[in-house]
C-alpha cells in the first residue's frame, strides 16, 4: 500500500525536499557555526636540538664574526629607533657558506632585537613575528644559551600577545636547553 | 720582628743555597765513610730519613725531578681550583636562569588552572629549577672542600 502523502508527491517535490533537507543539514553542520567553540590551543613543548660543531677558520669567517661584533658595539651606542636599525642590519649580513656559528650568533642577534622591540609600543607582535619562525618546533636548534635566550624573549612576545599556549611551549623549550647545557657541566 | 724572622730565613736559605752549591761543586763536607751528609748533621750520622720520616734521596737530579713534580702539581691544583671556579659560575647561572623562565612558566599555567598541558609543563619546570639549585650547590661545596685541602 502506498502512503498517500508519497502518492501525492510527484519527482520534482521530492527532490526540492531532498535538497531542502539537505542544505538544512549542511546549514546546521555545527562545524561551519561562528558561534561554536574555537579549537583550544595547547602548548608544544617539542625541542629538536643540535650540537654547533665548530667550523674551519676562514677570512670571511672571521669578517663576518668581527662584522657581527660591530653591530652589537654600535648598537650598544646608539638608542632608540637607530638602535633597533643598527641590529636589523646585522641580521641582514650574509652568513659565510660553512660558518656553522653563524647561526647561534644570529639569533643572539635576533634575541636582542626582538627584546629591544618589546620595549616599543606595539613592538610585541613584530618581535614575536621575527623570532617564531627562527624558532619553529618543526625546526633543529643549536644547543647554545643564545637558543634559550631566544625562545624566552618569544615566550615573553607571546604573552604580551594573549598567546598562552606559545608562551608556555616556548618557556619549557628554553628550560630544557638550559637543562641540557647544566647536566653537560656536572662532573 | 718581622724583619729579623725575614733576614734568619734568608741566611738559612743563602747557607742551604750554597752548601748545595758547593755539594753540586764536589766540594760538600763528607763523613768518614765517604757519604753525603745533612747539611747541620755531625758527619757521622749515616744518610736516613729527613725530620718527617720520608727519604728525601741524595742525588741532586733526584731531588730537581721531585720539585719540578710537586711544582707541576701544585700548578695543576691551582689550575684545577681556578676551572672549577668557572664551572660553578656557569652551573649556577644557568641555574639562576631556569628558575626565573620557571616563574614566567608557571604565571603562566596559572591562568590555565585547569588544564594538565600547562599544570605539566610548570611542575617540570620545577623539578629542573629544583635540581639545578642542588647541582649549584652541591659544585660550591666541593669547590670549597678542593680549596680547603
Amino acid at each position: 500500500m502506498t502512503h498517500p502523502i508519497r502518492a501525492s508527491l510527484g519527482w520534482g517535490p521530492r527532490l526540492a525536499l531532498l535538497l531542502g533537507l539537505g542544505l538544512g543539514l549542511v546549514a546546521c553542520d555545527p562545524s561551519d557555526d561562528a558561534a561554536a567553540p574555537v579549537a583550544r590551543r595547547v602548548p608544544d613543548a617539542t625541542l629538536r636540538v643540535h650540537v654547533v660543531a665548530p667550523s674551519t677558520p676562514t677570512d670571511e669567517g672571521l669578517a663576518y664574526l668581527r662584522a657581527m661584533a660591530d653591530v652589537h658595539d654600535r648598537a650598544d651606542r646608539a638608542r632608540g629607533e637607530d638602535r633597533l636599525q643598527t641590529l636589523r642590519q646585522g641580521l641582514s649580513l650574509p652568513v659565510p657558506a660553512g660558518l656553522a656559528e653563524a647561526e647561534v650568533l644570529r639569533l643572539d642577534l635576533a634575541a636582542r632585537l626582538a627584546d629591544e622591540l618589546m620595549t616599543t609600543p606595539h613592538g610585541a607582535p613584530t618581535a614575536r613575528e621575527l623570532l617564531a619562525p627562527m624558532l619553529d618546533v618543526e625546526r633543529s636548534l643549536p644547543l647554545d644559551r643564545a637558543t634559550a635566550r631566544a625562545l624566552v624573549v618569544l615566550g615573553d612576545a607571546a604573552v604580551a600577545t594573549g598567546d598562552d599556549a606559545l608562551a608556555a611551549g616556548s618557556y619549557a623549550r628554553s628550560i630544557e636547553i638550559m637543562s641540557s647545557l647544566r647536566q653537560e657541566l656536572e662532573p | 720582628m718581622r724583619e729579623t724572622r725575614r733576614e734568619g730565613s734568608g741566611w738559612v736559605l743563602a747557607s742551604v743555597a750554597l752548601c748545595l752549591a758547593a755539594w753540586v761543586a764536589g766540594c760538600a763536607p763528607t763523613g768518614r765513610d765517604g757519604g753525603v751528609v745533612t747539611p747541620g748533621g755531625n758527619g757521622n750520622v749515616p744518610d736516613g730519613p729527613d725530620p718527617d720520616g720520608r727519604d728525601e734521596g741524595d742525588d741532586i737530579g733526584v731531588l730537581e725531578a721531585r720539585l719540578e713534580r710537586l711544582t707541576a702539581e701544585q700548578a695543576a691544583k691551582a689550575s684545577s681550583t681556578e676551572a672549577n671556579f668557572g664551572v660553578c659560575e656557569d652551573l649556577c647561572s644557568l641555574t639562576s636562569s631556569i628558575c626565573s623562565v620557571k616563574e614566567k612558566l608557571c604565571d603562566v599555567a596559572e591562568r590555565h588552572p585547569g588544564e594538565e598541558e600547562y599544570q605539566g609543563l610548570c611542575r617540570r619546570a620545577e623539578l629542573e629549577c629544583s635540581e639545578a639549585e642542588d647541582s649549584c650547590v652541591a659544585c660550591v661545596e666541593r669547590r670549597e672542600r678542593a680549596a680547603a685541602e
